[in-house]
């Protein structure tokens, strides 16, 4: 092939050029640590790196939404732990009420006892979590229950998401934390012979009648929405003296201890479910990241040795190029 | 034989010998001339005349200055240069385009949308909070600029390859008109028979290589050494006259090239033009799928809020402006006078063509999927209504004709009239009951459910899947146009090469020359000098 001056000098700062290229190349990558820095450097790939990203964004956001439910769940826990203690220390009262040689003055000791439990009740039924009533349902804004003891809230459960798939629901309505339905009517005889017989009414409402030993007459009746609603009747019957009527409430005591542990049960059942979605998640996102590094990060030292080789033979190009093109046939006619 | 006569040998040498050197510092002082091919001067044996010894020779004769040249490489180089110019244009065009969802950069639109729905998520979290509304409000309205200037990008991208096919065609019009005067002179020239325009033709062929890659034509010369250029199946340059090339653009975007007043825009298939005119295309559908997106969004996301409560009481609003539809006229005789949303659940997305086959015939197919969706008996300001949208075509001057059409679109004005409908954080529709629950999040969990599905107006994809698909599609294209830009360049930087081969200057080369001919000269001169003496020597006799 014949060479003319033009190739020379062409095909000098071609080379040139590709080795810069190459360098420049080499560079962007290592100083922005990515391999692929624009979608056509690997389309296929970058849309896998969107896959990757949108998974690991999401599992922040179900990580922050399992933290949520979890603190909601555990401050209801707490709620329901101190409820259950109350409950008890209102039936230890009930026992010694009716363990016989109590003189009036303890009675109404006991009472007022009752009555501080009470209202400890619906303080702990009314808690704030965040801003939130817990206990109110979807009416986050107004206390579950009214000073009157009347429920304000409704049945609604906030559910949050926690994977792609699943949601928990991070409150209990206070009709369930607070008050008990039961399956249809029940009744026991009393050791003297009278019957005591509890049948549910509309929504949580338990209606308790008490008869006597020929199971028709009925002696007393009475009815209660909650546990605060049946305190306070324990604390009046506790006041005038009624024992019939605190005998009576044994059961329903007793209904109400096992609907609290009950909650309690579930509540733990969510944690469970919590902490085993949290580990999933970490160990997903754990996963992604590496898929997303080994995807679009670069391997450095195959960057710099790039950057190397091609330094040199840009070097190495340079120096023959300046011995080629200084010199020509002109230089040696004198 | 004369003792004269050998002055005339002399003469012939010295002659040939300042003709080369001409040639030779020719040469050299193009040596950097793009399309210069070097020129070689052409000597031969003069005719020898009868002696008494035999024939004696009688000189040198210079017959030609002839460049080196080959015309079957020039040929592949037109051709090379036009596949160059395509890729070349691909390659520029396409690289901007992606370079608007260069999501490695953060350019684009998925930290907006992720951002969009994460604070759906938290809102459903949180339904209780107005922070967390808040939040959404402004990532709500970060997602609209963003899709905004998304389209601002795309929009100004698509105005630039018009503009720059129009100033090509400017361009292509200058050559055109050049290589029609050098044809008239090259002839000139030429006319003799004998010699070649050399530097003529050589700057004729630059401006062939020129305009090849601004557009594919074939080329022929006639007997006159003048170049016949066709494009498109017109003569563009015809020996001394030239056929200008036209540019229209349509008021719908669309842009047509004439020549005689005859659509040649179909014809042209290789070079700048069709380069970016492909480009165009590209620009259209990224514009459509962004749009669609955008739409979709819209569009869904407005269906599910409707149905909820927010916290101020408000229930049925939408939660971004909802979709107006647009229109394009292609009749004379008729024109839309109504078009309207009937039921925004029944929108596909896709746009519509209405078109007459008859007068009082119609016929609507959707522009994307190309199937018939109905057809009807048009009269005249009756609505025409087909997959939630109803339209109403009334006559205006003589009526529609077959063969009018109509394009009704929901997504193009998407982006471009998108705004937020809602104008307070505490409007955000969270609740699924009744306005005033602060705890009912069920709407916002219907409406993260809505996000990370697929929705059946993206083909089942989901949005962030859909947008995903725009990126890869993007750099899938910038990345075969890459590709195909190096071939072709490989291809033309090996064709340089080769003609470089046989028609490039070198430097060493015309140094030897000079010396060869400043050797000859000085010998021609001392002839001249020897012959002078013998004169003298026969004089002084």
């Amino acid at each position: 092939m014949r060479v003319s001056t033009f190739i020379v000098f062409e095909r000098i700062s071609r080379s040139i050029q590709d080795n810069l290229r190459k360098i420049f190349e080499a560079n962007e990558q290592i100083s922005s640590g990515k391999r692929i820095n624009r979608p056509s450097d690997d389309p296929v790939a970058m849309s896998r790196i969107m896959d990757y990203r949108l998974g690991i964004s999401s599992n922040r956001r179900y990580l922050n939404n399992i933290d949520d439910a979890a603190s909601y769940l555990e401050f209801a826990d707490g709620i329901m732990d101190s409820t259950a203690g109350s409950l008890m220390r209102v039936k230890e009262l009930a026992l010694t009420a009716l363990g016989g040689a109590v003189s009036a003055a303890e009675l109404d000791d006991i009472s007022r006892e009752v009555g501080e439990i009470t209202d400890h009740l619906l303080n702990l039924s009314n808690s704030k979590f965040n801003n939130r009533y817990v206990f109110s349902g979807f009416r986050t804004d107004t206390p579950a229950f009214s000073n009157a003891l009347a429920y304000q809230g409704d049945t609604g459960t906030i559910e949050i998401n926690i994977n792609e798939s699943s949601r928990v629901a991070t409150n209990i309505p206070g009709t369930e934390a607070f008050a008990y339905t039961s399956g249809g009517v029940e009744s026991i005889q009393l050791a003297d012979g009278r019957y005591v017989y509890y049948s549910p009414g509309a929504g949580t409402t338990m209606n308790v009648e008490i008869r006597a030993s020929d199971n028709v007459t009925v002696l007393d009746s009475f009815s209660f929405d909650n546990f605060m609603q049946m305190t306070q009747i324990m604390e009046n019957a506790l006041a005038s003296g009624d024992l019939q009527r605190v005998e009576a409430l044994l059961k329903p005591l007793d209904d109400a201890m096992a609907q609290v542990s009950d909650v309690r049960s579930t509540l733990g059942a969510r944690l469970n479910y919590l902490d085993v979605n949290r580990s999933d998640n970490e160990d997903s996102t754990l996963n992604l990241r590496e898929v997303l590094s080994n995807t679009e990060d670069v391997d450095m030292v195959e960057a710099v040795n790039d950057v190397a080789r091609a330094e040199v033979a840009l070097q190495a190009m340079r120096e023959s190029g300046a011995t080629v093109i200084s010199q020509s046939l002109l230089d040696f006619l004198r | 034989m004369s003792l004269l006569a050998i002055f005339d040998i002399g003469k012939s040498a010295l002659y040939a010998s300042q003709l080369g050197l001409d040639v030779t510092s020719h040469n050299i002082s193009n040596v950097n001339t793009p399309g210069y091919s070097k020129q070689d001067a052409i000597l031969s044996i003069q005719t020898p005349v009868h002696a008494k010894g035999g024939l004696l020779g009688r000189g040198v004769l210079v017959t030609d200055v002839r460049r080196s040249y080959d015309r079957f490489l020039q040929y592949q180089i037109l051709s090379q240069k036009q596949s160059l110019g395509l890729s070349t244009a691909l390659n520029e065009g396409l690289e901007q385009v992606e370079n608007v969802f260069n999501e490695q950069k953060g350019v684009g639109l998925f930290n907006s949308l992720q951002a969009y729905f994460n604070a759906w998520e938290d809102v459903a979290a949180n339904p209780d909070s107005t922070a967390h509304r808040a939040v959404l409000y402004q990532s709500a309205v970060g997602l609209l600029d963003r899709f905004r200037s998304t389209e601002e990008r795309l929009v100004t991208l698509y105005g630039n390859t018009s503009e720059e096919i129009s100033a090509i065609i400017e361009r292509i019009n200058t050559i055109a008109g050049s290589v029609a005067e050098l044809n008239n002179k090259v002839a000139q020239i030429e006319a003799d028979g004998e010699h070649q325009a050399n530097d003529l033709r050589d700057r004729r062929d630059l401006l062939l290589e020129e305009l090849a890659e601004y557009v594919d034509f074939t080329s022929f010369e006639d007997r006159f050494g003048r170049i016949t250029v066709v494009v498109g199946e017109r003569n563009l340059v015809e020996g001394e006259y030239v056929t200008t090339m036209n540019f229209s653009e349509a008021f719908d975007g669309t842009v047509s090239i004439t020549m005689d007043s005859v659509d040649i825009t179909d014809t042209i298939g290789s070079g700048r033009v069709e380069g970016l005119m492909r480009v165009r295309e590209t620009i259209e559908d990224t514009l459509k799928r962004t749009r669609r997106l955008m739409a979709s969004l819209v569009n869904e996301t407005n269906l599910i809020h409707q149905t909820g409560f927010a916290p101020d009481g408000s229930t049925g609003l939408d939660f971004f402006n909802s979709l107006t539809l647009s229109s394009r006229d292609y009749s004379a005789g008729a024109g839309v006078t109504s078009l309207n949303i009937a039921d925004y659940s029944l929108l596909t997305m896709d746009e519509y063509e209405i078109r007459f086959t008859a007068a009082n015939a119609y016929e609507v197919y959707s522009v994307d999927t190309g199937s018939l969706i109905t057809s009807g008996t048009y009269v005249s300001g009756n609505t025409i209504t087909f997959d939630g949208i109803d339209v109403v075509i009334t006559d205006d001057a003589g009526g529609p004709q077959a063969g009018d059409r109509f394009v009704v679109s929901p997504i193009e004005y998407a982006i471009n009239a998108s705004g937020l409908a809602i104008s307070d954080p505490r409007q955000i529709a969270a609740s699924a009951t009744l306005a005033g629950l602060p705890g009912d999040n069920r709407k916002a969990l219907e409406m993260v459910d809505l996000y990370r599905n697929g929705v059946a107006v993206l083909g089942g994809e989901s949005f962030s899947g859909y947008y995903s698909s725009i990126v890869a599609e993007a750099g899938t294209l910038s990345s075969a146009a890459r590709d195909s830009l190096e071939f072709e360049q490989a291809i033309m930087d090996d064709l340089r090469m080769r003609r470089e081969s046989v028609s490039g200057v070198s430097l060493d080369e015309e140094a030897i020359n000079l010396v060869k001919y400043q050797k000859a000269f000085e010998a021609g001169a001392r002839l001249i000098q020897v012959t002078d003496e013998l004169l003298d020597t026969l004089i002084r006799i």
